[in-house]
């Protein structure tokens, strides 16, 4: 009979899924069976011992933890510059816990969330069965504030390298978030603005969950630098874009009416565009350079484009950016060993700079790492405990830092990176650092004689 | 060996997953398979329902409180107000209060089922005028002309931030999860019930004729207008019911999490694997997929030693070949619908056999 | 006042969605599938050209022909693994669509496969393609342009010449309108089936290929236009090669066009609602004309155009 074919397929996909998790139990963390190899002189002993089931002290065997990237989806390549960071981090963790005599390694299991808030719903639950207890990304806020329900209900540690909205700024949570959120990032783009002689900004953002955050507290910060400098000044309605798309003549031609209309109001040297937006700032670029009045401007970035590829590839986009001198404040300092270690490996890779959030993914791997292997435990609230000091004490990719109340980065200097053509040739550099604590500008010395 | 733990932790989600996902599947099954409209929105009344939930009672709920009442407009869908809102709104009123809780579960419910048949209803305009494929894209780009729109005007759940919903299970912690899956199973329990029972009403088998040929329902004198409208408006609301509670259960809505390809085309793959126009087929083919599913996520990574690219991507190219494999092998589904009794066979066999004997 | 390189774009940008409609309309006619799989094979049209280039080197543009070709034969492939047996067997509507549905999340993959390849051992910046930089101008007019607005061209008149003048497209349009008759005739409909399917494919990778000229690629672009392509087609109506051209053409450029009236009139922040316009474009068309524009009787409207009422 058709029905008890149909009972039996149910039943050997249900043993299947048991029997399939028996199997995954040996991968997972807590696990049964360990072994341990230990060198002594010259004969090596590799022990394998079946141990009871979690809750004893000691990390032994392999540790798994999760990462929630978006693979694909817009964001693909940012998905990609964080996978290349985390299984680096993940290898140089493996040969310093092999070097301690640690006696377990880590384990990074990397899942694809495709941009899409519910597929990293799924995915975290899905982890979450597979034994998984820590979890670096999910990338975006919007996934982040989908999964932090579950997340804190059940416990699961999350490390999110690039979520900055500040909504999610939450106390004792189960969410921590190495990139600071955008309150930060308002005040130090407002300065750059102010500072370049530039009253009326024009801005321009990606209209998803960033840019939209973004924006907003830029706004607002330059609103009110104004009103304490006490100037005159405006913030334009600007050009929301939508995410996805990838071509900007419509847009650009907008931006160019606009920037048109104020130039002859205020003056070319009071105005200035404010782009929020990811990779596509290359494709933006390209269209821009058609527009005589779009060169005559000041242009500044966010950490989104700071350090991006295609704005130096692209030989169109890369010349707009030198001409107009186009600013990117990244929440990372640039003149970090590490910082330089992480960017060569992915070059290498890649053939590539990485982003700024690969850096903080790389760092979440190894805090998690350290972590781990301090409470000897695989345990989400004990790692949860003690990860805000570990961070304090570890100078990272991302350079040194600390979390705040809410488990975000704390505050951070923004360091100013600028396209910049040197023998002809274009290349990322350091055009000034901006100060938390002063809210001033450091100029570079080089870049000192091309400022208003 | 496995541990409980974990392996209840799947079936947990497997379950959640499961009761969600049925009751969207058979909404559509009901739209579909039994009523013939080629409903490729499926996504427009989930989102529809998912809007409410997040939208709508939790300024129901701010107005009630006197010092919320001024957030209960616009300004509700502000990410910087609503996520410290509508956390008050969970700590005040209904973490303590498991009565005020359920309340606003069924009121949600309620509304997201009103407002999805009202969707229905408007969605009927077309329906009726347009055949097959044209109505379908048209149903199509409906879904994602209300996701886009959301998804840019913050004043409806607060655009690309998204908005936190008023939490119905907190009361029941640290069981809550266990509280969603309850009463999700109970609810896809009773939505099965009642399509069953729809299905073999005189109202279902006037689709079924309609379907089965249109003309000849016609001159039984069937009016086709508005038996379409009747199952549009039906199904619509369960749909809206599913996306209401799905919103609640994860406790944040965000207008584009409604994508088509979850709302609209996995119910659709959902339903081809079941068995289209039979309700048990639909909860067999739910459950089965959902399975299959999580183990391909799950057993991929141990693939990665054996194939030369990045194990990733064999999820949706295993989803891609399950698909064709049921679609070449197994079109009519696992189990395939059959003629539906309205009494039990063994009355009607009694019947038969008491008329051969007055024949004889 | 509207720019000139903006109308270019919008032109260029019309006239491949009209190409990629007219693939999914030619496919739909033949053998009543909506093709799903048209949303990667776009994407792929664009990584060919892509990939060839960056291995190969010479122009982009001479890989255009190629680019379409080897979508033709994705599509070729789709026919004979599955689409020809669903189809001997009389598969419904769903089914058919929902077989195609796989075949693009297997092209998907297969797709992010190349640009993993690309980006690890070429250490090329595979997850955002940009060939824009590659085009030129002939006469003031972006080539992008003008060879876009050739190709609708001359593949309008060609398909009218093919389906009439020869004994293939005759007996194509034959088996189209009644499939047993053509058996019947001795014309072979699977070589018809599949003539279509390659047709359709290399039109998706022809669009694809071109579209790559104004706008970047990444791997999920075919699924980002796959709605505007549908519209392009529905509003066509759906039973007309000319019809699917002319409503992609006029979806592409309601798009632009729209967006560009709707952000100068309301501001900037219109700019995100892009994806709307053609969609409402179409459910406006589709409320008017349910048979699309295939389904104008366009003899009757040339009548009363001309006083000459029936």
């Amino acid at each position: 009979m058709e029905s008890k074919l149909i009972a039996g397929v149910i039943i050997a996909l249900i043993i299947g899924i048991i029997i399939g998790y028996g199997g995954a139990m040996v991968a997972a963390p807590g696990a049964q069976t360990v072994t341990t190899t230990v060198t002594t002189g010259a004969a090596t002993v590799t022990t394998t011992v079946t141990a009871p089931g979690a809750g004893g002290p000691g990390l032994t065997g392999e540790v798994t933890i999760g990462a929630l990237l978006t693979l694909t989806g817009d964001l693909a390549s940012y998905g990609e510059n964080s996978k290349v960071a985390i299984e680096y981090a993940e290898q140089e963790v493996n040969q310093w816990l092999s070097s301690i005599g640690a006696g377990w390694s880590l384990k990074v299991r990397i899942e694809d969330t495709a941009t899409d808030p519910k597929t990293a719903a799924d995915k975290i639950r899905i982890l979450h069965a597979a034994g998984i207890k820590i979890v670096v990304g999910p990338m975006t806020s919007a996934e982040v504030s989908e999964i932090k329900s579950y997340a804190d209900t059940n416990q699961i540690l999350v490390v999110s390298q690039s979520s900055t909205s500040p909504a999610l700024s939450i106390p004792d949570d189960f969410i921590f978030r190495f990139c600071p959120d955008d309150t930060i990032q308002g005040p130090a783009a407002a300065r750059i603005l102010f500072d370049l002689g530039v009253r009326y900004v024009i801005p321009v953002w990606r209209g998803d969950t960033w840019g939209d955050g973004v924006e907003e507290e830029t706004a607002k910060a330059f609103r009110e630098l104004l009103q304490k400098e006490g100037v005159e000044g405006d913030w334009h309605e600007g050009i929301r874009y939508a995410p996805g798309a990838k071509e900007f003549s419509v847009e650009v031609a907008q931006l160019n009416d606009y920037v048109t209309d104020w130039i002859s109001k205020y003056g070319a040297d009071k105005v200035g565009i404010y782009y929020v937006g990811f990779d596509e700032a290359s494709i933006f670029a390209g269209e821009a350079t058609k527009y005589d009045a779009l060169k005559q401007v000041v242009w500044v970035g966010s950490d989104g484009t700071a350090g991006v590829t295609t704005l130096v590839e692209q030989a169109d986009a890369a010349a707009f950016s030198w001409e107009v001198k186009w600013l990117h404040p990244i929440f990372a300092p640039t003149e970090n060993p590490k910082y330089f270690k992480l960017r060569d490996h992915v070059m290498n890779v890649l053939g590539r700079e990485p982003d700024a959030y690969a850096y903080a993914a790389y760092d979440a791997v190894w805090v998690i790492a350290i972590s781990l292997n301090m409470v000897q435990d695989y345990d989400p609230v004990k790692v949860k405990a003690v990860l805000p000091q570990v961070v304090k004490t570890y100078m990272g990719a991302s350079g040194y830092f600390e979390l705040n109340e809410n488990g975000d980065r704390a505050y951070s200097d923004y360091t100013i990176m600028i396209v910049r053509k040197t023998d002809g040739e274009y290349k990322w550099d350091v055009a000034g650092v901006w100060r938390y604590t002063t809210d001033t500008i450091e100029w570079a010395e080089w870049f000192k004689a091309y400022l208003p | 060996m496995i541990e409980l733990g974990q392996l209840y932790i799947l079936i947990r989600y497997i379950l959640i997953d499961f009761a969600i996902s049925m009751i969207v599947t058979l909404s559509l099954n009901f739209e579909l398979g039994i009523a013939a409209i080629a409903q490729f929105g499926r996504v427009l009344a989930v989102e529809i329902g998912a809007y409410v939930a997040g939208g709508l009672t939790g300024r129901i709920l701010a107005y009630t409180i006197p010092e919320l009442r001024q957030y209960s407009g616009a300004e509700y869908s502000n990410h910087l107000i609503n996520f410290k809102l509508v956390d008050t709104i969970n700590r005040t009123l209904l973490e303590h209060n498991a009565l005020l809780s359920i309340g606003i579960l069924i009121l949600t419910l309620a509304l997201a089922a009103i407002i999805g048949g009202i969707v229905g209803w408007l969605t009927s305009y077309p329906a009726i005028r347009l055949k097959e494929a044209y109505l379908g894209i048209t149903l199509l780009a409906f879904g994602d002309v209300v996701m886009l729109i959301a998804q840019n005007y913050d004043p409806i759940v607060g655009a690309t931030q998204g908005v936190s919903v008023p939490d119905p299970f907190r009361w029941a912690r640290p069981y809550s999860f266990e509280a969603a899956l309850i009463i999700a199973l109970i609810l896809a329990g009773l939505t099965f019930i009642f399509f069953e029972m729809l299905v073999r009403s005189p109202f279902g088998r006037a689709l079924k004729a309609m379907r089965d040929d249109e003309v000849a329902a016609k001159v039984y004198g069937k009016d086709i207008v508005k038996l379409r409208t009747y199952a549009l408006i039906i199904g619509s609301a369960f749909a809206a019911m599913a996306g209401a509670y799905y919103t609640m259960y994860i406790g944040s809505c965000k207008a584009f999490t409604y994508t088509r390809l979850t709302w609209t085309f996995w119910p659709w793959a959902f339903m081809m694997l079941g068995g289209t126009g039979n309700n048990v087929g639909i909860a067999v083919g739910v459950l089965i997929f959902v399975i299959v599913r999580t183990i391909i996520i799950n057993y991929k990574t141990y693939l990665e030693p054996f194939v030369p690219f990045d194990p990733i991507w064999l999820e949706p190219m295993f989803v891609g070949v399950v698909i064709i494999l049921l679609s070449v092998f197994r079109p009519q589904g696992l189990i395939p619908e059959k003629p539906a009794f309205t009494i039990k066979k063994r009355r009607i066999r009694s019947i038969i056999e008491i008329m051969r004997k007055q024949a004889s | 006042m509207i720019e000139p390189s903006l109308v270019y774009k919008a032109l260029a940008y019309s006239s491949n969605i009209a190409l990629m409609a007219a693939g999914i309309t030619m496919i739909y006619m033949s053998t009543e599938t909506f093709n799903f799989a048209h949303a990667s094979k776009v994407s792929w049209g664009m990584y060919f050209v892509y990939t060839f280039y960056n291995f190969f080197g010479g122009h982009p543009y001479i890989y255009v022909p190629v680019a379409a070709i080897l979508t033709g034969l994705i599509g070729v492939a789709m026919y004979l693994t599955f689409n020809r047996y669903l189809l001997k067997r009389g598969a419904g509507m769903i089914t058919l669509m929902m077989s195609t549905l796989g075949a693009d999340l297997i092209l998907l993959a297969l797709l992010n496969i190349l640009a993993d390849y690309l980006s690890r051992v070429h250490k090329l910046y595979s997850r955002q393609i940009r060939m824009e930089i590659y085009d030129f101008t002939v006469a003031g007019i972006p080539f992008s342009t003008l060879i876009a607005l050739i190709i609708v061209v001359t593949l309008t008149a060609s398909i009218h010449l093919f389906l009439t003048k020869t004994k293939f497209g005759i007996a194509m349009r034959a088996t189209i309108e009644n499939p047993n008759l053509a058996g019947i005739l001795g014309i072979n409909p699977e070589l018809v089936y599949l003539t279509s399917w390659f047709i359709g494919g290399a039109l998706a990778g022809l669009g694809g290929a071109l579209l790559v000229f104004i706008m970047a690629g990444y791997p999920v672009i075919g699924q980002y236009l796959i709605v505007t392509m549908f519209a392009g087609s529905i509003v066509g109506g759906l039973y007309s090669i000319y019809g699917s051209l002319l409503g992609g053409f006029l979806v592409g450029l309601s798009e632009y066009l729209g967006i560009w009236w709707l952000s100068t009139l309301f501001g900037g922040k219109m700019l995100a609602y892009r994806q709307v316009i053609p969609l409402v474009a179409m459910v406006v068309a589709l409320l008017f004309f349910p048979q699309g524009l295939g389904g104008i009787k366009w003899g009757k409207v040339a009548k009363v155009v001309r006083g000459e009422r029936s």
